[in-house]
C-alpha cells in the first residue's frame, strides 16, 4: 500500500467536512475518488497532500507517517497533486513552469549557489533537459517559451501533468484533470494516464465523469457527506443503486 | 563638477538601496516598511565597528552585512507567515522598534547625536579622501551589488522567487518551500541595504537616527515603485532620474525648509499619478524568463540568456 | 494612590484615543481590504482643518470642530472614490493601492508642512483648557469632552453596527464580499459610508489632540500604526475586540511608565504584537481566515 488514511476528519466551524475517512491506494494502481459536490473530495485531497491539517487520524504514504509533514514536505518524499483550476504560473514560461518542479538541491539556497557555480550550472542544464523531455512528451513541443498564460485550456491541463511529472512523485493526485475537455484532448489524457501507470505511477483520481473512471479505474472509493461509504470495482458500484441515487438523486 | 560627484556617490548608495527592495517587492512580493531602518543598521554597525573597534573598511562592511541580515530574519521569521498585510504592518512595526534602538541605545549608538567621525575607507594604505575617489568606490560597489543580485534571479532560486510572488499555493505543491525562499529574500535584501550603509557611513562620516526613519523607507519604496518594479533598468537608471529631479527644484528660488517637503509632495503626486496611469512604474514589467530555448536538430541546446523587456 | 489615579486617568484618555482610530480603521479596513495608510494624512488634516477654523477663521470652537470632523469624511470620501478606486479600475491590486495610499500621505503631511512649517499651530481656546478635577486627579475641560464623546460615539456605532439595517449590509459585506456582490447590494456606497464614518473617527481624537498640543504633521502615522497592530489583534471586523486591544495598549502606556521607559514602551507593544500574529494570527475575536 502506497498511501494509507486512517480515521481522517475535518471539521469547519460547525460543518463536518470529512469523517471516518479510512481507505488504502495499492501501488500501481488508479483508484478513483467520486461522489456528489460537496462530498468532501477536495478538502480530502487537501488534507492528504498537508494544505489542510487533520483534525484527527493518520496518512502513512510508503509506510511513513507523514501526518504532520508539510506539504512541501510530502512532495519531496513522492506525494504531489494538481488543482482543480490549474493554476499555472501565467507570468512564466512554460519551460519554467515545469523546471520549478524539478528537484533541485540548489533553487532554495542561493549561499550554495554562490559557492559552487558549476554544479549549479549542471544540474540547471539537466533540469532543462529534462524539463524539455517531459513537455515534449505530454505534447506540448515547441510551446517552451510561450508564457503559461497563454496556453488554451486543453494546453494548460497538459502542463499539470508535465509539472507533476517532474516533481518525479511517484503518487499523483489529479483533482478532475479532465473537466471540460473536447473528446480529442480527453482522448490523449486518457493515454497519458494510462502511460503514467505503465511508468510505475500510482493515481488517485477525482472525477466527475463517471463513464471515463469506470473505463480507467481499478478501483472506486465512493463519498457521500465526507465519508467513504462504498469501494470496490467500477462495475460493481454500477450496478449499485443507492449509489446511483446518491450521486444523481436529491 | 564637485555637485555632480556627490550627486552620483549618493545616487549610487540609493541605487543600491533600490535594488535591495527590488529583490524583495520586485521579484518576491514581499512589501516592507522597515528598509530604511535595514539601512541604517548597515550604516551605524559600520560606524561603530570603525569607530569603535578600528575594524577596516572591508570588515566592517562584513560585520554590517551580518548584523543586517540577522535583524532581516529576526523581523522575517515570525512575520512571513502570516498574509501580507499583517506582514506590512509588522515591517512599519520593525522600523519603529529599529528606530528607537538608534535613538536610545545610547551606550552603543549614542543617542540622537549620532556617531561622528567615521573614517574614510583606507585600502593598503591609500585614504579613499576624495570625492572622485570614493565616487569609484561606490560605482565599484553599485556594479558588483547589481550583478551579483542579476545572477541572482537567473538561477533556480531566482524562480522560486517569481513564482512565490505569483501562487505561494503552487509552489509548495511543486515540492519546495515558499516560506523559507520569503525569508532567505528578505536577508539578502537586508544584506544588500547594508552595503549601502556602510558606504552611506564612510562618505558622510557620520550617522544619526534621522537619516533612517519612516519616510527614508517610503522613499526608497518610492524609488522602486517608479523606477519599476522588478526592473533592473528600472533600479539604475530609474532611481538616477527620480532622485535628479528635485535637483532641478534648487534652481528655483524657494527656501531650503520648504524645499524638502515639497519634495516629497511631488514624489506623492508621482506615486498617485503613477499608480492610476502606469502601476508598473517607468521601466517595470514582470521578469521575464530567464530561458530561452533556441532548438537545433536534436532540440537538446538551451540556452541560459537574460531577457528583460524595457 | 494618586499618581495611579492620575496615570489611570491618562490612560482612559489615551484608550479612547487609540479606540477611536482603530475602529476608525477597522471598519475601513475589514469592509474593503484596502490598505489605507492614508489615514494618518486625514488625522493630520482634520487637526489643521480645526486650527484654520478656530484660529485663522475665527470661527467657534464648538462649531469648528463638528466642521472639521464632516470635512475629514468628505476626505475620506474624495481619497477612496478619487484616488484607491480610480487605482482599482485601471486594473491595479491591493497593492498598488497601498503605494497610491503612501503617495497620498506623503501629500499631505508635507502639503501641510510646507504651509504651515514644522512648528505645532496653537489652537486657542480659553474654555477648553479648563482645569476639572476628578477625585483627586486633574483634567482639562477639552479631555473630559473628548472621552465623553469619544464613548457615546463607540457605543452609537456598535449600536448602528448591531441593529440598522445599514450597519448590518457592511458587516455582511467585511464578511464576504462576493456574496454581497451576488445579493445586488451596492459596494461602492458601503465603501462611502465605511470611508465617511472611519474618517470622522479618526477626526475626533485629530481635533482634540490638536488642542492639546497644537497642529502638527506627522503625527498621526505612528498612531495609526500602533492602531493597526490594536485592529489585527483585536480581530479584524470585532469593535470590541480592537477596544479591548485599544484598552490593553493605552493603559500600558500609562501604567508601565514607572517601570518601563517611556522610549521602549512603542517597542514592548510591538513585541507583544509579533508574538501575537504568530500564536494567535486571528486575534482575540477574529475569525478564522
Amino acid at each position: 500500500m502506497i498511501l494509507q488514511l486512517d480515521s481522517i476528519e475535518k471539521r469547519f466551524g460547525g460543518l463536518q467536512a470529512v469523517k471516518n475517512c479510512t481507505f488504502n491506494v495499492e501501488k500501481g494502481k488508479i483508484i478513483g475518488l467520486i461522489g456528489p459536490n460537496g462530498a468532501g473530495k477536495t478538502t480530502i485531497f487537501n488534507l492528504i497532500t498537508g494544505a489542510l491539517k487533520s483534525d484527527g487520524g493518520t496518512v502513512h504514504f510508503k509506510g511513513k507517517d507523514v501526518t504532520k509533514l508539510l506539504p512541501h514536505q510530502r512532495v519531496k518524499l513522492g506525494l504531489a497533486r494538481s488543482f482543480q483550476d490549474v493554476r499555472a504560473l501565467s507570468e512564466m514560461t512554460i519551460l519554467e513552469n515545469i523546471i520549478l518542479a524539478c528537484p533541485s538541491k540548489y533553487a532554495e539556497s542561493p549561499l550554495l549557489s554562490l559557492f559552487r557555480p558549476d554544479q549549479v550550472r549542471k544540474e540547471e542544464k539537466e533540469n532543462i533537459q529534462k524539463s524539455l523531455d517531459i513537455l515534449n512528451y505530454v505534447g506540448l513541443k515547441g510551446k517552451e517559451n510561450e508564457m503559461a498564460g497563454s496556453l488554451s485550456y486543453a494546453e494548460q491541463k497538459l502542463l499539470i501533468i508535465a509539472r507533476l511529472l517532474a516533481t518525479e512523485a511517484e503518487l499523483l493526485l489529479l483533482d478532475e484533470p479532465t473537466s471540460g475537455l473536447d473528446p480529442t484532448s480527453l482522448a490523449r489524457f486518457i493515454e497519458l494516464i494510462r502511460d503514467l501507470i505503465n511508468k510505475g505511477k500510482t493515481i488517485l483520481i477525482v472525477e466527475h465523469n463517471v463513464s471515463l473512471i469506470s473505463e480507467i479505474a481499478d478501483k472506486i472509493i465512493f463519498l457521500h457527506q465526507g465519508e467513504p461509504i462504498a469501494e470496490g470495482h467500477p462495475k460493481e458500484l454500477a450496478k449499485n443503486k443507492d449509489l446511483r441515487n446518491i450521486y444523481f438523486g436529491g | 563638477m564637485e555637485i555632480v560627484i556627490g550627486f552620483a556617490i549618493i545616487a549610487s548608495i540609493y541605487v543600491i538601496l533600490a535594488a535591495s527592495l527590488n529583490i524583495l517587492m520586485g521579484y518576491t512580493g514581499i512589501f516592507s516598511m522597515a528598509q530604511g531602518a535595514i539601512f541604517g543598521v548597515g550604516a551605524y554597525t559600520a560606524a561603530i565597528l570603525q569607530t569603535q573597534f578600528n575594524f577596516n573598511f572591508i570588515f566592517a562592511l562584513i560585520g554590517a552585512i551580518i548584523v543586517a541580515g540577522i535583524a532581516s530574519a529576526i523581523m522575517a521569521i515570525p512575520s512571513l507567515g502570516v498574509s501580507g498585510d499583517y506582514f506590512v504592518v509588522a515591517s512599519f512595526g520593525m522600523q519603529m522598534l529599529l528606530f528607537s534602538f538608534f535613538m536610545n541605545l545610547t551606550d552603543i549608538t549614542n543617542g540622537s547625536a549620532g556617531i561622528q567621525r567615521i573614517p574614510r575607507p583606507e585600502f593598503f594604505g591609500f585614504v579613499v579622501g576624495s570625492d572622485i575617489a570614493y565616487l569609484i568606490l561606490s560605482v565599484v560597489l553599485t556594479v558588483l551589488v547589481l550583478l551579483f543580485l542579476i545572477s541572482v534571479t537567473k538561477t533556480g532560486f531566482g524562480r522560486v522567487l517569481r513564482a512565490v510572488k505569483e501562487d505561494e499555493s503552487v509552489v509548495m505543491s511543486l515540492g519546495k518551500d515558499p516560506k523559507r525562499a520569503k525569508i532567505v529574500a528578505t536577508v539578502l535584501s537586508g544584506c544588500v541595504a547594508a552595503v549601502a550603509g556602510s558606504l552611506y557611513a564612510g562618505y558622510v562620516t557620520y550617522v544619526n537616527p534621522n537619516s533612517f526613519t519612516v519616510h527614508e523607507s517610503v522613499f526608497i519604496t518610492t524609488l522602486v515603485i517608479l523606477g519599476g518594479l522588478g526592473s533592473w533598468k528600472g533600479v539604475t537608471v530609474g532611481t538616477i532620474i527620480l532622485l535628479g529631479l528635485p535637483e532641478l527644484l534648487k534652481l528655483l528660488p524657494i527656501s531650503d525648509s520648504h524645499a524638502a517637503p515639497i519634495r516629497q509632495v511631488l514624489y506623492g503626486l508621482l506615486m498617485i499619478v503613477f499608480m492610476i496611469v502606469r502601476p508598473q512604474g517607468i521601466f517595470g514589467a514582470t521578469p521575464k524568463s530567464s530561458i530561452q530555448v533556441i532548438p537545433d536538430e536534436k532540440n537538446t541546446a538551451a540556452v541560459i540568456g537574460e531577457e528583460e523587456k524595457a | 494612590m494618586d499618581i495611579f489615579w492620575q496615570l489611570f486617568l491618562q490612560g482612559v484618555i489615551l484608550t479612547v484615543e487609540y479606540a477611536l482610530i482603530a475602529t476608525g480603521f477597522g471598519i475601513i479596513f475589514s469592509t474593503t481590504r484596502h490598505f489605507h495608510i492614508a489615514h494618518a494624512g486625514v488625522f493630520t488634516l482634520a487637526g489643521y482643518t480645526l486650527f484654520i477654523f478656530v484660529s485663522l477663521l475665527n470661527i467657534p470652537i464648538i462649531g469648528s470642530l463638528i466642521l472639521a470632523v464632516l470635512i475629514a469624511a468628505l476626505a475620506g470620501i474624495g481619497i477612496y472614490r478619487g484616488i484607491y478606486d480610480q487605482v482599482l479600475k485601471r486594473g491595479g491590486t491591493m497593492m498598488t493601492l497601498f503605494i497610491a495610499a503612501l503617495g497620498t500621505l506623503a501629500v499631505i503631511e508635507n502639503g501641510f508642512q510646507a504651509i504651515f512649517s514644522a512648528t505645532p499651530q496653537a489652537v486657542e481656546s480659553e474654555s477648553m483648557y479648563k482645569i476639572i478635577t476628578i477625585f483627586n486627579g486633574t483634567i482639562t475641560l477639552a479631555q473630559l469632552i473628548f472621552v465623553i464623546v469619544g464613548i457615546i460615539v463607540l457605543l452609537g456605532l456598535q449600536f448602528f453596527m448591531l441593529k440598522t439595517k445599514t450597519g448590518r449590509l457592511i458587516r455582511a459585506v467585511a464578511v464576504n464580499p462576493y456574496l454581497s456582490q451576488i445579493v445586488g447590494i451596492s459596494i461602492k456606497k458601503i465603501n462611502m459610508i465605511c470611508y465617511a464614518v472611519g474618517s470622522a473617527l479618526v477626526a475626533i481624537p485629530a481635533c482634540y489632540i490638536t488642542i492639546d498640543a497644537g497642529a502638527l504633521s506627522g503625527r498621526g502615522l505612528e498612531l495609526v500604526i500602533i492602531s493597526m497592530m490594536a485592529v489585527i489583534m483585536g480581530g479584524i471586523g470585532s469593535f470590541v475586540g480592537g477596544w479591548i486591544a485599544a484598552l490593553f495598549v493605552g493603559m500600558f502606556f500609562n501604567l508601565s511608565v514607572l517601570h518601563v521607559e517611556p522610549h521602549w514602551q512603542s517597542a514592548v507593544i510591538f513585541v507583544i504584537f509579533l508574538i501575537m500574529i504568530m500564536v494567535r494570527p486571528r486575534g482575540l475575536f477574529g475569525q478564522r481566515a
